[in-house]
Parts: C-alpha cells; sequence; structure tokens
C-alpha cells in the first residue's frame, strides 16, 4: 500500500487551539460525523450504556 | 516494574510486536480465567512471560484510556476527557474522535522511525489517521468505507466480511443473538488479522477487541452470580477467544514479541448514581424556562455534570451562562463540592458511593489542563455516575450487570519467564514500554516511564 493513498476524510491530525481555555465566542468544533452518522454513533454510546 | 526492566536490558532487538489489546479483560480475571481452566492458551502464556496489573486513568472510559495508552501522556495533553465532551459556549455536546487527540501517537511515532504498523480496531482511531502501514479504525467508525487507511483497504476488508462493532442493543433481551454476534465479530475481526499478518509488512502490529468489554457490562454480574445459561454463554466466549488467542500466538512469526493489554478492570455495578440530580436538588444546577437540558441551564446555574463524574462549574467567562467568578468564588465553589460530594452516601445503605473527588489539576498537567472538567469524581467500587437531568432521585438500580474500575488492568509482556512482581504500573507506561523494546527512543514529552 502506498502511504500517499488517503481516506475522503479529514485525516485529524492535531491542530492547534487556545489554551486559556475561555474561548467563550468561539463556536463547536463542527462534527467529523454528518448527523446521520451522529445518531448511528451516539445509538451505539447508548446501547453500551455510556451515554 | 523491576523485571520488566532488566528484561528489556537483556533484550536484542526484535524484528517485529504483536499488541493484542483486551478491551476490559481484567488482570484479576485473566489470571482466574486462566487457572480454572476456561482459558487455558492463556495460562500456558502465562507462565512464558509477565503478567502484572496495571492502574487505568480518570474518568476510566475506554476511549480516555485508549488515548493515554497510544500517546503515553495523561489526559491533560492528549486533551480526551471522555466518550462525550462539551463545548462550553454556545453549550454543545460532542463526541471526541481522533482528529481530538493532541498527541502523536505510538503508531505516529513508529512510523516516523521508519517502522511499518498495523492498527486494527482500536478505539478513537476514527477518522483514520495516515500511517507507514494501515489502519482500520474502531467503533466510533460509522461504517466501514471511511474507517481504513489507506481507503483501498476497505473493500479488501468487505470481502472478508470484517464488522466494525457488534449490536448490543438486544444484549439482555435476546442473549443467544447476542453471543452470536459477539462470537462472529471476534471470528472475523482474528480471520482479518490473521490474513493481513501474512500480506502486508509491518513491524508493529495490533489487534484490538472489544468483545470481553461488552460481554462484561452485559453479563459481569451473571457470571459472578453464577446464573443458568447467563454464566455460561460468558464462559463460552472466553473459552473461544483463548482459542484464537493460542492460534495467534502460534502465527506470530519467530522472534516476534507478543504484548497484551488491558485498559481497565471491571466490577459488578451496585448502581447507577444521578450527579446532576444531586446538584440541581442542592442548588447548584438550576435550569431556565423550557426544557430541562444542560444547554437550558439558569443565568444563576453553578455546576453541572457530565458523565461519568465530570463536574464542571458554570465559570464566567468560559460558560454559556457562566455565573461564577474566576478566582475566589470558583475556588471556594470547588472546595465546598470537593468536600460535599467526597461524603456522599447510598441514601439506603449508606454506602460510601464515592471514592475521592479530584480537582483537575490534581490528576492532570499540560496544555489540554484547560479542556478539562473542574473536578473529577472518581467513584466507589460499584457505583456507576450518570449524567441524566430530569430523574426521579439519586440512584437507580444499574440497567447493565458490570461497569469499569480504575485498578486491575492487565499489562503482559511475553518471552521472559518471571514471577509475578508487584508493580505500580499505569496505561500510560505501556508505549514507552513498546518503544523500548523496538529500541526506539521515548519521545521527552511522554507521561510514561521509559523503563530501559
Amino acid at each position: 500500500m502506498s502511504p500517499d493513498q488517503t481516506s475522503p476524510r479529514p485525516q485529524g491530525q492535531p491542530q492547534d487551539e487556545p489554551q486559556d481555555g475561555l474561548d467563550s465566542q468561539a463556536q463547536p468544533p463542527v462534527s467529523v460525523y454528518t448527523p446521520e452518522e451522529e445518531k448511528i454513533i451516539k445509538k451505539r454510546l447508548a446501547d453500551l450504556g455510556y451515554i | 516494574v523491576g523485571i520488566i526492566k532488566r528484561f528489556l536490558g537483556r533484550a536484542q532487538p526484535r524484528n517485529k510486536l504483536f499488541v493484542l489489546s483486551l478491551d476490559g479483560v481484567s488482570h484479576s480475571f485473566a489470571r482466574l480465567a486462566a487457572s480454572q481452566g476456561i482459558m487455558p492458551n492463556l495460562g500456558r502464556m502465562f507462565n512464558q512471560g509477565v503478567l502484572v496489573p496495571m492502574g487505568s486513568v480518570l474518568p476510566t472510559v475506554s476511549t480516555v484510556a485508549w488515548a493515554s495508552y497510544m500517546t503515553g501522556v495523561n489526559p491533560g495533553k492528549h486533551g480526551i476527557y471522555g466518550l462525550v465532551d462539551r463545548h462550553p459556549n454556545p453549550f454543545a455536546t460532542l463526541i471526541p474522535t481522533s482528529a481530538d487527540i493532541k498527541a502523536p501517537t505510538l503508531w505516529e511515532i513508529l512510523g516516523r522511525a521508519g517502522k511499518k504498523v498495523g492498527v486494527i480496531n482500536v478505539p478513537l482511531t476514527f477518522p483514520p489517521r495516515k500511517v507507514n502501514g494501515f489502519m482500520v479504525s474502531g467503533f466510533l467508525s460509522p461504517d466501514l468505507a471511511q474507517a481504513t487507511y489507506p481507503v483501498e483497504l476497505a473493500p479488501r476488508l468487505m470481502e472478508m466480511d470484517y464488522r466494525i462493532e457488534v449490536d448490543t442493543s438486544q444484549a439482555l433481551s435476546e442473549p443467544d443473538f447476542f453471543l452470536a454476534e459477539l462470537s462472529d465479530t471476534m471470528a472475523r475481526r482474528f480471520k482479518v488479522c490473521f490474513q493481513l499478518m501474512g500480506e502486508e509488512d509491518w513491524d508493529f502490529y495490533q489487534l484490538h477487541l472489544t468483545g470481553p468489554d461488552r460481554i462484561n457490562h452485559f453479563y459481569w454480574a451473571a457470571w459472578e452470580d453464577g446464573q443458568e445459561g447467563a454464566a455460561q454463554r460468558f464462559e463460552q466466549f472466553y473459552r473461544q477467544l483463548d482459542s484464537y488467542i493460542g492460534e495467534l500466538n502460534e502465527q506470530l512469526p519467530p522472534g516476534c514479541t507478543l504484548v497484551m493489554v488491558s485498559d481497565h478492570g471491571f466490577t459488578r455495578t451496585q448502581g447507577e448514581v444521578y450527579i446532576n440530580h444531586w446538584l440541581e436538588q442542592n442548588g447548584y444546577l438550576m435550569f431556565g424556562r423550557g426544557k430541562k437540558e444542560l444547554k437550558n441551564q439558569h443565568p444563576d446555574s453553578k455546576a453541572y455534570s457530565i458523565a461519568p463524574g465530570r463536574i464542571y462549574i458554570n465559570l464566567e467567562g468560559r460558560e454559556q451562562t457562566g455565573s461564577v467568578a474566576q478566582g475566589r468564588p470558583y475556588d471556594d465553589l470547588r472546595e465546598e463540592l470537593v468536600h460535599r460530594l467526597g461524603g456522599l452516601l447510598h441514601p439506603e445503605t449508606g454506602q460510601p458511593l464515592v471514592q475521592k473527588v479530584h480537582r483537575r489539576e490534581e490528576i492532570y498537567s499540560g496544555p489540554q489542563l484547560s479542556k478539562a472538567p473542574d473536578l473529577v469524581i472518581e467513584p466507589a467500587q460499584g457505583f456507576d455516575f450518570k449524567a441524566n437531568v430530569g430523574v426521579s432521585g439519586l440512584m437507580a438500580s444499574p440497567e447493565i450487570g458490570g461497569m469499569h474500575t480504575y485498578d486491575d488492568a492487565m499489562f503482559y509482556l511475553g518471552g521472559v519467564k518471571a514471577e509475578l512482581p508487584e508493580s505500580g504500573l499505569n496505561l500510560r507506561d505501556v508505549a514507552p514500554i513498546i518503544l523500548s523494546l523496538m529500541k526506539i527512543a521515548t519521545p521527552p514529552s511522554m507521561d510514561g516511564r521509559s523503563l530501559a
């Protein structure tokens, strides 16, 4: 496999963020999931009693 | 630790290292299953290696634990504090993913050192990050097509009927279906593991199994009680797992080091504790008009919780409805909650519900500390802290029979015969140990102990 081949998603490399935790007006980060995918994942977590 | 250190000092450079990560398999259960003949292959392997108990992480959640394992650092550096996190303003809940890990992972460090890696099913690896080799993301992947690096690997896994996760929705109502799901998923995972082991070039290979955690959650108490049917199903699963472990041990290339690791221990759930109910009843958590939910807190609300046992002060300048000023008011409120929550008792039995309440700076350090909960409740054994709102009481009977413990994770290193040492090993030490075994320098930023 070539290491240059990439998946269609962002690869999730770490990004810089404000360090003081007081980014009060920042918007929530954009989820890597679509709304439908998020439902699938949340159901999976709920079935396991995690949320 | 001393015996491992001596072994590392003697060890010659190894060609390959394989990690079998067993989600939720406690050190004490592994010993018991091996000694009682439920897992005879494991028993034989324990005689040919070192098995030690290991501490986990707070909160004791799989994604926080595996993030600590894969980075060798505490949550104050990797930035993962739970399966669900919150954005303070505007208030929103979110599911952390691999994109939120703020420290290099073990496989990224290995890749940069020129090692080829293969990683299958480790939690918090979705979306798959680029590696020098291949990656199959774990149970937070919505589907297989998006779960692999490189993307061309996905069709091959589909041909092999690989499955990301078992369906646990009917784990208690349809136990035979659930066991079949567990068994079938594990079979497919090992099939893929064995095939890629032969077809791909690798120096480091990790296969992660979530099945043990799943069956423990639902059937731990039934197994402890020897419940007819349930206990047999539980042991049947572990017999099957043991058979695969034996096969894996035989298939490893000569000279390959085997490491087995788990992320936490397990215990019977005694009760669920609804900490937001307590905060509301005691005047700390208040809601505005309309739906009772955390994003609708009253401007005078002072604190709230996200599972399991993470407490956030409604801090001015940080939270959406921040009401507690920074400095003395924040400090005083935290101290008050440390004192009051630390003394929380079961309303019927009088049992302590809390082992300890930790201030965040006592257990975390690093650039991601500001994202940490202000307080973390370490529960007394068997009490599962939930964040439900609108419930009728502080406590409820558990819906499922098993839960995680901080203590009693397991670490196994094959290839050295030794007596069981007393150990203060922690999950974040595993990455430095693996790097030592592969003769790669541990980055100074790692918190884990480099033993070589």
